[in-house]
């Protein structure tokens, strides 16, 4: 699977590169939303899964999903969540979410989710 | 218990006695009135008589209004400790109040190493699976730099929530008391796409006072900013610290929403907000208004409906520098 990962914190960016990778996903990481919607539309097929942070400075992740809706794209998405406040209690109902997840969360659970995604996806 | 009773006995036997004396004094009288009457020439005024009466009953009032003033002042002491312990109480749930507000920038600033933390050791655990050592050293290097990244939010939470009633007053450096202001929601500012612009004077004079306190009032006031800035196309808060003449200036500036004429007055005010029920107690302002007049010092705010607010704090530069 080809999976895009937003997240500001560059260690969590890179701990989940690292496991995706080794588990044979092929991963594109993106530190911020506006990098992450620019890196989505350049090739906006490719992409199986989504894996955001709910709040990053710029554009969220929230609004990065939306503003693909808008234009067409829906792509199963999986939101990390450092703390479910008020914010966070967005109506993600019409978005394909495979799962939120709170942080801290085992690597193992983010596996389970993504391999969901793929027989779902693979159906 | 006993030592009251016998106080009030003691008075009790006093005015007795001193009624007997009076009992006395009117026996005599009438005796030296019916000798005056035998004898020609010999005259007492009658109203000598109600000397020594209306001296008993002036002692017995003066008695009663003494006893009175008394236990007056005995319940406005009890009153006036009451009312330190409520003020204490006050301050200290109003930080905690400051605290609540924080609540979710500060969880989002502790999971964010714990979610770190979780990784590292399960990727920790594939490694050593794989008997990639080196790879093991690299996530334990991340662990311990998360370890203490968490550990200050939770010792500095543990340091503004504690009680400062007695706190002594000490020389504070206002620029690092602001600095670790932010150390709770800086995090919470970025996410919200603050910018924040701090012109702090590098040679600022130390003032005198109370460090968790004044750390506060900051925490109030960019809390405020923050809310202001919510619906703000241009989101900045602006920190600017300087000396005038004897005083240290700071400035907490927002580009948000200002305050209002007719609510400006009002803003200082105990229990007054414009925040929805449950969201604001009302009591941040009101107690920064108290910790900084506490610290000899003044906070006035300059704003505009849709124009911002600067709130001015000015504290007097500590005597021993």
């Amino acid at each position: 699977m080809k999976i895009l990962i937003m997240d500001d914190e560059s260690q969590i960016l890179k701990l989940l590169e690292n496991y995706l990778t080794m588990l044979n996903h092929q991963v594109v990481t993106a530190s911020d939303g506006q990098k992450g919607l620019e890196l989505f539309l350049q090739t906006p097929d490719v992409f199986d899964l989504i894996i955001t942070d709910f709040k990053m400075p710029g554009l969220d992740g929230i609004s990065v999903i939306f503003r693909l809706k808008d234009e067409g794209y829906e792509i199963p998405v999986v939101f990390i969540s450092g703390h479910r406040m008020k914010e966070e209690k967005v109506d993600t109902r019409d978005l394909k979410v495979a799962a939120i997840l709170d942080k801290p969360f085992d690597l193992k659970r983010l596996n389970q989710i993504v391999s969901l995604v793929e027989k779902a996806e693979s159906k | 218990m006993v030592i009251k009773l016998l106080k009030e006995v003691t008075i009790l036997a006093v005015f007795g006695i001193v009624l007997f004396l009076v009992l006395v004094w009117i026996g005599a009288f009438e005796l030296l009135w019916e000798w005056s009457r035998q004898q020609e020439g010999a005259e007492i005024d009658k109203l000598f008589i109600l000397f020594p009466v209306l001296a008993f009953f002036f002692a017995i009032f003066l008695w009663l209004q003494i006893r009175e003033a008394k236990s007056l002042n005995r319940r406005l002491q009890i009153s006036n400790e009451q009312l330190k312990i409520s003020q204490a109480q006050l301050v200290q749930s109003a930080k905690l109040a400051s605290l609540g507000e924080m609540v979710a920038g500060v969880a989002h600033e502790i999971n964010n190493p714990l979610g770190v933390i979780n990784m590292a050791v399960d990727m920790s655990l594939i490694h050593l699976e794989q008997s990639k050592y080196d790879l093991i050293e690299e996530h334990l290097r991340t662990i311990k730099e998360q370890t203490k990244r968490a550990s200050v939010i939770v010792s500095h939470l543990r340091e503004f929530g504690r009680d400062t009633g007695l706190e002594k007053q000490v020389d504070i450096d206002l620029n690092k008391v602001i600095a670790k202001s932010f150390i709770l929601f800086h995090k919470d500012l970025s996410n919200r796409n603050i910018e924040v612009i701090q012109q702090l004077s590098e040679s600022l004079p130390l003032v005198k006072g109370n460090v968790i306190e004044l750390e506060q009032v900051f925490i109030n006031l960019f809390s405020n900013a923050e809310n202001a800035l919510k619906s703000s196309r241009k989101k900045q808060l602006i920190v600017r610290s300087f000396r005038r003449k004897g005083f240290v200036v700071i400035e907490v500036e927002d580009t948000g929403s200002g305050i209002p004429f007719s609510i400006k007055s009002k803003i200082f005010d105990p229990f007054f907000t414009t925040k929805k029920m449950g969201e604001g107690t009302g009591l941040g302002l009101s107690i920064s208004y108290k910790i900084i007049r506490n610290h000899k010092g003044t906070i006035v705010v300059e704003s505009e409906e849709g124009k911002g607010a600067k709130f001015i704090i000015q504290l007097p530069v500590s005597k021993s520098t």
